[in-house]
């Protein structure tokens, strides 16, 4: 043991991409039974669930496909660090000691292409959008511009790490894109928002997946292969950091909410970054990647570009990230995404990752959400 | 509160290229085949605020961190009665 309270006994999920003949609940219910007999429980043994959606208004309504069984069922949106909102509620209720055995689902159905809603929902006047600036895309090509103009990133870096994405995701059955792509064809693509091209960003699509989560003193009555979640932050930006639909930014500069996340969780977890053997972060495009890396502790600004170019990042190397594709390769239905991170790395410290398996008896994962309106999420797991 | 006019000049601090139309609503310029990518940056004004804005220049060849911006403005559409609808957006000094 290891202090920590809770314990993750089940992991299921519904591949990610296109299904058309799926609803988003349907594709829930997948997850869930999934998880459930992977942690060798039954639906009516679970006492309270989360469940994370953008376009589900009452994801809570999977009961009706599992069993009206009357347990307290609470529905989370928190932008693109959902899924890390509802396992982190989900902890803590086991923490608080109000139940002992719990789910955390999320789950989407999004048409294709770029996020859009009224920019007036997000505390930003209309004219913002009515001239094209309400786009998270454009944020990411800023954020990343500058950064490589600071830190010395090229853009073949970019397409190396899209590659590397592509190239896992062609070894994981649940991926959305399955088809490596090289370089040339990455760097050769249309440029959306410069300097990031079509095959660097991720696209919205459709998926679920669901955690079990128990009292960490009980876990070894459903498995012999606990995975223990160390720490589960969320955390929402402070005035100066730089951030997506931002009209104006104050001149004093504030870290981003990724580096509070992550500071907090480290410290919760009695883990560093050092200790990290398996890690998830938000690719919504490559460029996240690069930043993300340094942002939750894994490098120093700027040693991403050697790290890249000696292969640091693949699965066989010292910091694999997105082991399963990441998002560039699963694309990103909000509510689950988070999940699947949590998904692949409990596979991955079980051992159980097949032909993407990082060697080496990986111990403890790691998994990082950030997205619009400026909010982040991390968690720790540790056999 | 009271108004407080900030500088028309400042200096650039971030940027990027939007090359695809916006989703349209809220996007409400010319889209499809009458879409014209722009830039979209921050410029830095007086050093007092860095504030969001369109840019003239869509090659990225002909923008730079730090370079000098001037408040202009530029056609956005054409409404149905046949006006031309103008917004704010920053251009390089020349």
């Amino acid at each position: 043991m290891n202090g920590a309270d809770v314990a993750i006994i089940g992991v299921g999920l519904h591949p990610f991409g296109r299904f058309k003949d799926m609803t988003a609940i349907d594709m829930g219910a997948v997850a869930i039974r999934r998880a459930l007999a992977d942690a060798g429980v039954e639906w009516r043994d679970i006492q309270f669930a989360f469940a994370g959606s953008y376009e589900v208004d009452n994801p809570d309504a999977v009961v009706a496909l599992m069993g009206l069984t009357g347990i307290p069922f609470t529905d989370v949106y928190n932008g693109c660090a959902t899924a890390a909102s509802a396992l982190t509620l989900a902890a803590n209720t086991v923490r608080l000691g109000e139940h002992d055995l719990g789910i955390a689902v999320g789950m989407d159905k999004h048409l294709p292409g770029a996020f859009s809603a009224d920019p007036r929902l997000y505390a930003c006047p209309s004219w913002y959008g009515e001239q094209g600036q309400f786009t998270t895309t454009k944020f990411f090509g800023m954020k990343i511009n500058k950064y490589m103009q600071n830190h010395g990133i090229s853009r073949s870096t970019l397409a190396k790490v899209a590659a590397k994405n592509y190239r896992n995701g062609a070894r994981n059955p649940s991926a959305f894109r399955r088809k490596p792509l090289s370089e040339e064809e990455i760097l050769g693509s249309p440029i959306l928002n410069y300097p990031l091209t079509q095959y660097m960003f991720c696209s919205p699509d459709e998926g679920a997946a669901a955690v079990v989560l128990c009292k960490a003193e009980n876990a070894h009555r459903y498995t012999g292969t606990p995975i223990y979640l160390r720490a589960s932050t969320v955390r929402t930006r402070r005035l100066g950091a730089f951030e997506v639909h931002s009209p104006w930014l104050p001149m004093e500069e504030t870290p981003g909410p990724t580096v509070d996340a992550s500071r907090a969780a480290y410290e919760a977890a009695g883990i560093g970054p050092e200790d990290v053997d398996v890690i998830q972060l938000q690719d919504t495009d490559a460029g996240a990647e690069v930043i993300h890396l340094a942002e939750n502790g894994f490098c120093a600004d700027g040693d991403q570009e050697k790290l890249v170019a000696d292969g640091a990042l693949e699965i066989d190397g010292p910091l694999p990230v997105n082991t399963d594709g990441g998002l560039i390769a699963n694309g990103e239905p909000i509510g689950a995404s988070g999940l699947r991170q949590v998904h692949e790395v409990v596979l991955q410290l079980r051992g159980r990752a097949g032909e993407r398996q990082v060697p080496g008896d990986p111990r403890v994962g790691y998994t990082q959400l950030y997205g619009a309106p400026g909010t982040a999420g991390v968690s720790i797991v540790s056999r | 509160m009271a108004a407080h006019l900030l500088d028309r000049r400042g200096r650039l601090w971030a940027w990027t290229t939007q090359n695809y139309p916006p989703p349209s609503p809220p996007y409400a310029g010319s889209i499809g085949k009458d879409f014209v990518p722009f830039g979209i940056g921050y410029v830095e004004l007086g050093g007092e605020v860095r504030v969001e804005t369109r840019l003239t220049e869509s090659d990225p060849e002909s923008l730079s961190t730090g370079m000098e911006m001037e408040l202009t403005v530029v056609p956005l559409r054409t409404d149905e009665t046949g006006d031309e609808i103008v917004t704010f957006a920053f251009r390089p000094v020349a």
